[in-house]
């Protein structure tokens, strides 16, 4: 082969174009929408028991349209959707086919108590010891939010903090059989 | 052979070796071990870089917990991985698939050191092969007579 | 008042390098040799503005003039003198002010070195390359990550503070300068490869004019990536030293291009052979710097080393898209022309070897490289995201380093041109049996894992060799000279700095090897959970949880775990740091080194309710890695000494050898 160098040269060429490409239009998107809820999977069961002792699973919320919310005391966005959350649970609560379900995510049941008794959170909140819950929803970090339909399917939800306004919007629409279409910025 | 002898002794003792090595290096398949290897296989699904195995966040140590649960019920090792792909997507397996754009990720870099070692292959049979031009009897006469006539060169 | 002052520094360097571009240019075109001497001169004010403008930011610093936004992005009233001095570096825009800084010194040391030469096209061109690049990182200072700029709004009484795990230990002082020192040297060696190109000098001038500046970064950028490693195993706490992150792929890369470099020039030397291998080589390493720039700070790649997103990244991929497009066309250009008829005349020879060497070791960077790249390329393709970790870089480079630790064991033996049969049987002989008896060995001590031994064996066969080869040498001066033994020892090596540099490094690297085989393979890790008094049992130490202590200064508050551990460890201390201005703690792992044994605990948990859990670690002969690295920068050191050519002894006074001759009586390197 003649100038066999200027075909190596060539090739070279055509791969750091590719290459260029390639860094040029990667961008590092954060997604906020838990991949369960992209793929409109079924919500896993869990059996936990809450702060006061009781026992909460997903067999008696059959047929409801639920909320499960993973948080703890110390994440900044967890403090920051506390007042969102509680007005939205206010707002539901006497709904009979509504229910609330917070989930303990890195942290201890007793800084867990102290939080909740000073924020007043009325809802259940579930101790989570193993991580098995968070596991089998794969969660990656907090606070993280499904909002599951009657069917079981986890139809609506968000990574990172949500504002009353949406919960309430992603509510009817998993009443109503819709698409989740309120997404968080 | 006197010579060869040495060399003949050290291939059979690193032959022996050889398969000593290779019988007792059978893969390890007890449940710890099983469970080492996943953890290792596994990438922190929340921290940028580790594996589970060296990442001691929350969900890698729910994972670490869980990873021997699993074996004992009867999961097998690609079944386990198979789970948390399911959950976490393929980004969770420390390593590029078999198939698919991953054959690119294993073939690239292997396919171009074998074609490389063959191309220093070939170029050196290549110049090898070629043989040297040998010296004719004009050549040896000219030296012969250079020799001889002593101009202060250097020898 | 300092931001401007700063700022105006800046510019006066920007300027300086745009003059000095063009009244270099302008002196080739015309062979002013007035031009060419005022063209190098603006080196010099380059110098001084990057000296200047990182003096102002260190007083900034210091000052707490919280009036620039990167002051106060960094450091904070409570943050301690050390690390106030380090925060210069350690964001974005203060990391590319001291590259600048750096690669000024290098420039201007080299202009220095050349001014005899001014007149030389060679040289003229060069200096012309190094002013675009200095140039380049200017403008990007003064455009896009400007490290002097305002803080926005109103100026706020206490800063941010540095990034926690930039504050936690001292080793963040010499890490990044070192590290920074071996990258931006390429520039050099590059600038005079271009510049060879483009001046059709196809002799071996420009090797000579690179050769120290090579090996003076190449010893930089080595001790820069062994601290690193050190720093991720004794600071960052998860109990390993190299994480495959692509951070640190980013400055392998470079370094794996110019190991090969160092070893195919001595073919070239030799032979006048791999001419276009060899610029190709010095080219791809500077150009592997630019995107390990890149990669590091322009957010595509997420890492715990990354700098924060930034413009920066579309100015630093047409940086590198401009020096590779660059390169490859000119060597296509000159390439076809280059080529040397020079051949191979055995392939057992140390030609071959070093052919091979080359191989291995950019076969390597191609696989450090894909791994790297390949998660960005399925991102781009298939939009989804994948994770090319450890088990990858792991299972191809496993082979190379066995392959390249034979090469090290067997290259020094091998003679130039072609080996007989005979020479090679006698050489191997022993260093061969010192491999497979030490094989023998470590089944018998029972070791495990077929590469773990294989690598054993194969470093006592290179050691062995090494050994052969000095002692060979020392003691064919020690009969020609009778001089003492030490003075025979110490002149031989003064007589061939370069050899006898190299077979340290060697050392080192072989130092590693069996470094990585023990500590990849007989490392124990586990997890305990243990209540105050408790004990548990990890491979032979028992380890003791004595109770919890708190700690609080102004810049963390720290908790730490006292924990006895038998064997005569005594009490270590794991610990987390939670500063004020981050969410989550830090963990700093408490280590017992000896030669032998590293104990490495931490504290996974903190421990508020009384148990706590804590990572033991027991590691075998971790800290030969630190001297292995240690040894490989001496060899670097005494390869950079100038060998002592009139104590080398004249080849007639010597008893002509057997095939054995020492290599290193002429002077000449072998």
């Amino acid at each position: 082969m003649r100038h066999p160098i200027r075909w190596i040269a060539l090739g070279m060429a055509v791969v750091v174009v590719a290459l260029g490409v390639v860094l040029a239009l990667n961008h590092r998107s954060e997604p906020s929408i838990p991949r369960l809820v992209q793929e409109h999977g079924t919500a896993p069961d869990f059996t936990l028991k809450t702060l006061d002792g009781k026992t909460i699973s997903t067999a008696a919320l059959k047929n409801k349209t639920y909320v499960v919310n993973f948080f703890n005391s110390w994440c900044i966005p967890c403090q920051t959707e506390e007042p969102a959350l509680k007005a939205f649970y206010n707002e539901h609560k006497k709904e009979a086919d509504f229910a609330m379900v917070g989930i303990i995510i890195d942290d201890d049941a007793s800084t867990m108590r102290n939080y909740v008794a000073k924020q007043q959170i009325d809802w259940p909140v579930a101790v989570d010891p193993r991580g098995s819950a968070s596991l089998s929803f794969g969660t990656t970090g907090q606070p993280e939010t499904y909002v599951i339909a009657p069917d079981g399917v986890a139809v609506c939800g968000t990574l990172g903090p949500s504002t009353q306004q949406v919960l309430d919007i992603w509510l009817q629409a998993a009443r109503d059989g819709q698409e989740c279409t309120a997404k968080n910025s | 052979m006197r010579k060869v002898l040495p060399w003949l002794a050290l291939g059979l003792i690193v032959v022996i070796g050889i398969v000593v090595l290779v019988a007792r290096s059978r893969p390890d398949n007890s449940p710890a071990a099983r469970a080492a290897r996943l953890e290792h296989q596994l990438a922190c699904p929340v921290c940028e870089g580790q594996s589970v195995a060296d990442s001691n966040s929350s969900q890698s140590q729910a994972i670490r917990e869980n990873i021997p649960r699993q074996i004992a019920s009867g999961m097998s090792d690609a079944d386990i991985r198979a789970y948390y792909v399911a959950r976490y997507t393929d980004k969770i397996l420390e390593t590029p698939s078999n198939s698919g754009l991953g054959v690119v990720a294993w073939g690239l870099p292997t396919v171009a050191i074998l074609l490389g070692a063959a191309g220093i292959a070939v170029a050196v049979r290549r110049w090898s092969a070629t043989p040297r031009l040998p010296a004719t009897e004009e050549d040896e006469d000219v030296v012969r007579r250079a020799r001889a006539h002593d101009d202060g060169l250097p020898r | 008042m300092r931001a401007q002052l700063g700022y105006g520094l800046l510019t006066i360097g920007t300027v300086a390098a745009f003059l000095g571009l063009v009244s270099l240019g302008a002196g080739i075109a015309t062979g002013r040799r007035t031009l060419l001497d005022a063209g190098r001169r603006y080196v010099f004010v380059i110098l001084v503005a990057a000296l200047g403008a990182f003096v102002v930011m260190e007083t900034a610093l210091f000052g707490h003039d919280f009036s620039i936004k990167y002051v106060t992005d960094n450091v904070a009233h409570a943050t301690p003198g050390l690390y106030t001095f380090t925060a210069a570096w350690g964001a974005l825009e203060g990391s590319i002010l001291l590259w600048a800084l750096l690669l000024s010194i290098y420039v201007a040391v080299t202009a220095w070195r050349f001014r005899d030469r001014a007149d030389d096209p060679l040289v003229a061109w060069a200096t012309l390359v190094q002013y675009a690049v200095l140039l380049f990182f200017f403008a990007l200072m003064l455009f896009s990550a400007n490290p002097f700029k305002a803080q926005p709004g109103a100026i706020p009484f206490d800063g941010a503070g540095p990034n926690p795990l930039l504050q936690n230990h001292p080793l963040v002082a010499i890490h990044p300068p070192f590290l920074y020192a071996g990258l931006t040297g390429f520039a050099i060696p590059f600038s005079f490869a271009i510049a060879a190109l483009i001046t059709a000098r196809f002799g071996e001038g420009w090797l000579a004019a690179v050769r120290r500046t090579t090996l003076i970064s190449w010893g930089f950028l080595t001790v820069g990536i062994v601290l690193g490693a050190w720093w991720s195993y004794a600071v960052l706490g998860w109990g390993g030293f190299w994480g495959w992150d692509p951070v640190e792929n980013a400055s392998l890369l470079p370094w794996l291009t110019a190991t090969a470099f160092i070893h195919s020039v001595m073919v070239q030397e030799r032979r006048g052979m791999l001419r276009v291998w060899n610029l190709s080589l010095v080219c791809a390493t500077f150009c592997l710097t630019i995107l390990g720039t890149f990669l590091t700070r322009s957010g595509v790649i997420n890492s715990v080393h990354a700098f924060s997103q930034s413009s920066i990244g579309p100015w630093l991929l047409t940086f590198l898209g401009i020096c590779a497009f660059a390169s490859i066309a000119l060597i296509a250009w000159r390439g076809d022309k280059l080529r040397s008829p020079g051949r191979i005349d055995s392939p057992v020879s140390r030609e071959a070897a070093f052919l091979v060497n080359n191989l291995l070791f950019a076969g390597f960077a191609l696989v450090v490289l894909t791994g790297t790249v390949f998660p960005l390329l399925v991102e781009a393709l298939q939009d989804k995201q994948i994770t090319v970790g450890e088990p990858y870089f792991t299972r191809l480079g496993v082979p190379i380093g066995i392959a390249l630790l034979f090469l090290m064991a067997v290259g020094p033996l091998l003679p130039w041109r072609a080996a007989s049969g005979k020479v090679l049987r006698d050489r191997l002989l022993i260093p061969a049996w010192a491999g497979g008896l030490t094989f023998v060995l470590a089944l018998v001590a029972g070791a495990h894992g077929i590469a773990n031994v294989v690598a054993f064996s194969l470093a006592a066969f290179a050691f062995t060799s090494i050994g052969r080869t000095v002692v060979l040498g020392v003691r064919a001066r020690k009969r020609a000279t009778n001089e003492a033994l030490p003075l025979a020892a110490a002149r031989t090596v003064r007589t061939n700095t370069r050899l006898y540099g190299g077979l340290l490094v060697h050392v080192g690297v072989v130092v590693i090897a069996v470094a990585l085989a023990t500590t990849g393979g007989y490392t124990t890790h586990r997890e305990v959970q243990l209540s105050p008094g408790q004990s548990a049992r990890v491979r032979g130490y028992t380890v003791t949880y004595l109770g919890r202590s708190v700690e609080q200064s102004a810049q963390k508050t720290t908790i730490k775990a006292r924990v006895k551990v038998s064997g005569g460890v005594g009490e270590l201390a794991p610990a987390i740091s939670t500063y004020p201005n981050a969410a989550e703690g830090i963990g700093t792992p408490s280590i017992h080194t000896t030669p032998w044994r590293d104990i490495y605990l931490t504290l996974v948990s903190s421990p508020t309710s009384g148990r706590v859990t804590i990572g033991v670690q027991v590691g075998t002969m971790v800290m030969f890695l630190w001297i292995g690295g240690l040894i490989m920068a001496l060899g670097c050191a005494l390869a950079l000494v100038p060998a002592r050519k009139r104590d080398v002894l004249p080849p007639s006074t010597v008893e002509t050898a057997t095939d054995d001759t020492a290599p290193a009586l002429a002077g000449t390197s072998s």
